[in-house]
């Protein structure tokens, strides 16, 4: 069965890469259920869908991601969220602290092949992560 | 923090971050178009916001308590699909200049020496602009890479929290 993942990213143009990342064929397990824009969009669509992954931009209008993580994470405690963000030090590691399962720094480079090998081992870790 | 010795200590810094506005400019558009970058001429400081105009523009806002700074990413209308002509719509290459200034700001707002100069900051999500003007602030940036024979213009400005200028 195919995992299903939920993405939330305000960027068009990288939630296109992104799906086709998930659905593409490269890593051949994972099913986009659904995408949103915003941070609440993201705990819409986690109640709905319940996904076995949500991959969570942090810089987004309405609702920033942090603040969806906080209360996605307080509704269900053992959600799979992968932060994907330009943002890096404290902020993220706050989100790790607050139960995020991994964080992928953009830019996204869906071309490079280390880069592709890193966000699959990065996609592992989160399953394997046994709190999940 | 007195405003005289704030002043000093910008300037130091906007001295020496110069480089690093620079480097993290050519890694996002490089990283985020996925096309090769050169500089024509360096990032530089001007005293004053100098008449940079860019039709299609993009900004991001950061913030803290005593500073403010915009960073914009602009490209004349007409390059829009010369950039990116494999993308579909002027929209979605638009989309692609609000990620370059986001992973810009992502990584310039990470920079050691800017945060010790000016502290943590958040950020805003892109927004973007026709017409407009790029980043206003007290001390002003210029920049401009060229990809794949379009140039890609970069406005930076910082202000201090309450002053015309820094």
């Amino acid at each position: 069965m195919k995992r299903k993942v939920v993405i939330v990213e305000d960027s068009a143009f990288l939630l296109g890469a992104l799906q086709e990342f998930f659905q593409g064929g490269r890593i051949g397990e994972y099913e986009v259920v659904a995408t949103g824009c915003n941070g609440v969009h993201a705990v819409e669509l986690y109640r709905r869908h319940k996904p076995d992954l949500m991959t969570l931009d942090l810089t987004m209008p309405v609702k920033d991601g942090k603040t969806a993580l906080g209360e996605i994470l307080s509704e269900f405690p053992s959600a799979r969220v992968l932060v994907i963000s330009a943002i890096s030090g404290s902020t993220v590691l706050e989100c790790i602290k607050m139960g995020a399962k991994g964080f992928v720094e953009k830019p996204l480079l869906f071309a490079d092949e280390d880069f592709r090998n890193d966000f699959m081992q990065t996609l592992e870790e989160a399953f394997a992560d046994p709190g999940a | 923090m007195g405003n005289s010795r704030k002043n000093t200590l910008t300037l130091e810094c906007l001295q020496e971050i110069l480089p690093d506005l620079e480097v993290c400019a050519r890694r996002a558009v490089e990283g985020v178009l996925s096309l090769p970058t050169y500089a024509p001429r360096g990032f530089r400081w001007t005293p004053s916001k100098t008449g940079m105009s860019i039709p299609s523009c993009c900004t991001i806002h950061c913030w803290n308590t005593e500073y403010s700074l915009s960073l914009s990413v602009g490209i004349q209308g007409p390059d829009l699909e010369v950039l990116m002509p494999e993308v579909a719509g002027k929209e979605t290459v638009l989309d692609a200049l609000g990620e370059v200034v986001n992973v810009l700001a992502g990584r310039l707002l990470a920079a050691q020496r800017l945060v010790d100069g000016f502290g943590h900051m958040a950020m805003s999500p892109p927004l973007f602009s026709e017409g407009g003007s790029a980043a206003n602030g007290g001390v002003y940036m210029q920049g401009m890479l060229v990809a794949k024979s379009t140039r890609v213009y970069f406005g930076f400005a910082l202000t201090a929290n309450g002053k015309e200028e820094v």
